[in-house]
């Protein structure tokens, strides 16, 4: 697991229900490259994250933070 | 699973069938002669096979999934085939100073020529399963 966590599984949750794909096709990543993110196997570039809290009306440190405890 | 992660096994699958089924009958036929086969029908045979199958499986993929086989790939599957290809280019080079170190005890032309080929497929195999194993992993 990587040390940078998130909380997209919890806004797409919060906003309809909005599947992996659909994410994805908002932001040009596969249905599998935001379950590897949601999972923290794998950290988006930094451009790709500002969209993706941009697709959910967050700030980026909002949706991704470092974890300390790792 | 992706459809570039099917793509990589399906061509594993393929250099495998192909790559080792020629280099099984090229090993086999020199136990049996103690000759190397000529280079040219090898070479034409594996390159044949592997266009044709890839063709032929690569269409097939696309028409299952037509959606995500027009989708260019993202920035992790980017950074995961640049990986596969930099791991394989290094196994290539190594394995083509082998061959050219083998040409220079045995001075064979023809077992250079195969070694080279042999050197490819293995190269080529080493970069579909490194990018599986990324694919498998997340990155």
């Amino acid at each position: 697991m990587l040390s940078i966590d998130n909380c997209v599984r919890a806004l797409r949750e919060q906003h309809g229900g909005m599947t992996q794909a659909e994410l994805g096709d908002k932001v040009n990543l596969t249905r599998q490259t935001i379950a590897a993110i949601e999972q923290r196997r794998y950290s988006p570039s930094l451009e790709t994250a500002f969209l993706i809290a941009r697709v959910f009306g967050q700030r980026l440190e909002d949706v991704f933070w470092f974890d300390d405890s790792r | 699973m992706a459809f570039r992660e099917k793509s990589a096994w399906l061509m594993l699958i393929i250099t495998l069938l192909v790559g080792g089924g020629l280099t099984f009958e090229v090993v086999q036929g020199f136990n049996s002669t103690s000759q190397w086969p000529p280079a040219v029908s090898v070479f034409t045979r594996l390159t044949m096979g592997l266009i044709v199958l890839s063709i032929i499986g690569q269409i097939a993929l696309a028409l299952v999934d037509r959606k995500s086989a027009n989708r260019p790939a993202d920035e992790r599957e980017k950074t995961i085939q640049q990986r596969a290809d930099a791991y394989s280019g290094i196994l290539l080079g190594v394995l083509i100073v082998s061959s050219l170190m083998t040409y220079l005890v045995h001075q064979h032309g023809d077992l250079l020529f195969l070694m080279a080929l042999l050197s490819l497929v293995v190269a080529q195999t080493a970069e579909y399963l490194v990018e599986i194993i990324g694919y498998r992993r997340g990155y």
